[in-house]
């Protein structure tokens, strides 16, 4: 290592005083470990039994969520619901499972709600492909976190510390888009944001990525990243307390671009927002990053219907 | 391997290594009492659960993992204690001269220290960082970079990435 600063911290580090009381305490500590360590072994089995018994038990919790308009509610408002046009389809969420788990001592836990979605073409009928798709997704992703959880758990026997959360919200259900977002908190030494947003173009009752708001072959990747370095540096010149990665003595790990999978949606006022996790384009501690995307930037190249 | 034979050869190495194990838990909470006390509580959950450790070859990863997370544990309980209980006594710091590079270890979080110890001042790889810290290695590199950063240290790639 040639950094000097780095070097003296080393050496500080190494100079760290040692005790003489070390010994003593690492050998109590020694000492009253054996004793207990027995037991434990016996338990062990035990309580294996009943981490099982917990995981399949508390799997499957349902509830309905879904508003359903019932036929017979009247007939004004039969009436009045028919001369309201149906756009495209529908998706709504339907129906939630949730995962929940926690060791014996309650160092780790997990508790991962699932939501399952139903896409309707414009006749009322299920869209098979995009309702199957989305679930296959949202499944995928999912099980992905649990089985994270899962190994963690075996790996630690339970002595991990972890936690592991992932709540769902739709958040853009217009004429248009179809949003469910993800949010997944796990927390460990320190916490880690991550969030995934999965979207219905409801016009077509497809899946969509971020390319599939804008027009075939228009160029969006160029002017949002530059949008987003641009606001990175001003709002850095701005606040002292933020900090991007760009313009870094490390250009290899600096933002260079968004990609097609960039995780997205469209907020309240009808403007592009793109999310970053945690540690994807700021340190730890800025969090899960927004920024927002002034329609001017995109407006020639977008789709009707997504943004306003 | 049995369960005796774990068990030794996780006494072997933590009378091995536990003056690092010392070090460690020291820049967590900086001062004397509270290391002791976080080295000690490790040492015991080490031995009481070694019949958890897979293969000998992880030990001493999981030795720090029982330190970090222990360490981190310690500091969460303590400042519960300090907001419920004003007259709750900790461990106070120590004032070491020339303590002030070390210090500068203070504007990283748990997360980023960690891993700056271990990489530097303890010469783990990184593929063990990302192990103990159950990340990938990918993500384990980025806070190391960050840490540099935030630290004001300029190293060549070769210079963080050397496997020492």
């Amino acid at each position: 290592m040639k950094d000097e600063r780095l070097e003296k911290m080393k050496q500080e580090y190494e100079e760290i005083r040692i005790p003489a009381e070390l010994r003593q305490r690492v050998e109590a500590g020694i000492e009253k470990g054996k004793e207990e360590r027995e037991e434990v072994t016996r338990m062990k089995k035990k309580s294996k039994v009943i981490t099982f018994v917990k995981a399949a038990g508390g799997a499957v919790v349902a509830a309905m969520l879904a508003i359903t308009i019932m036929a017979n509610s009247g007939a004004t408002i039969a009436n009045a619901m028919m001369k309201i046009p149906v756009l495209g389809a529908i998706a709504e969420v339907v129906t939630f499972r949730e995962y929940k788990n926690s060791t014996d001592n309650d160092n780790m836990s997990a508790d991962v709600k699932i939501p399952e979605v139903s896409v309707k073409n414009e006749d009322g009928t299920v869209n098979q492909e995009t309702t199957e798709q989305i679930n296959k997704t949202i499944e995928d992703y999912t099980n992905e976190i649990i089985a994270q959880y899962e190994a963690d758990v075996a790996a630690f026997g339970g002595e991990g510390h972890q936690s592991v959360e992932l709540n769902y919200e739709v958040i853009t259900d217009s004429d248009r888009l179809f949003s469910i977002r993800f949010d997944q908190l796990t927390v460990m030494a320190s916490g880690a944001e991550s969030v995934r947003i999965y979207h219905i173009d409801k016009q077509t009752g497809q899946m969509i990525n971020l390319k599939g708001l804008f027009r075939e072959d228009a160029d969006f990747i160029t002017p949002i990243s530059d949008n987003i370095k641009t606001q990175m540096k001003e709002q850095m010149a701005a606040d002292e307390g933020k900090m991007y990665f760009i313009d870094s003595d490390m250009p290899e790990s600096d933002f260079q671009s968004i990609t097609e999978d960039t995780t997205f949606y469209v907020n309240d006022s009808g403007k592009l927002v793109i999310v970053f996790d945690e540690y994807e384009v700021a340190p730890g501690s800025m969090g899960s990053v927004e920024f927002e995307i002034p329609t001017e930037v995109i407006q020639d190249i977008v789709q009707d219907g997504f943004v306003s | 391997m049995n369960a005796d034979a774990l068990q030794k050869k996780v006494e072997e190495q933590i009378l091995d290594s536990y003056e690092a194990m010392y070090r460690l838990a020291y820049t967590y909470v900086r001062n004397e009492e509270d290391a002791l006390d976080i080295v000690q509580e490790s040492v015991y959950k080490a031995i009481k659960y070694s019949g958890r450790v897979r293969q000998e070859a992880h030990i001493r990863t999981w030795l720090w993992r029982i330190v970090m997370n222990t360490a981190v544990d310690f500091i969460r309980k303590s400042s519960r204690e300090i907001a419920t209980d004003e007259t709750q006594e900790t461990g106070k710091e120590d004032i070491y001269q020339d303590f002030d590079t070390l210090e500068a270890l203070n504007i990283l979080d748990e997360r980023e220290k960690t891993v700056v110890v271990l990489r530097f001042f303890e010469d783990q790889k990184l593929d063990d960082i990302a192990k103990i810290m159950n990340e990938n290695t990918s993500t384990i590199k980025t806070v190391l970079y960050r840490s540099l950063k935030k630290l004001k240290v300029r190293l060549t790639e070769g210079e963080i990435l050397y496997e020492g």
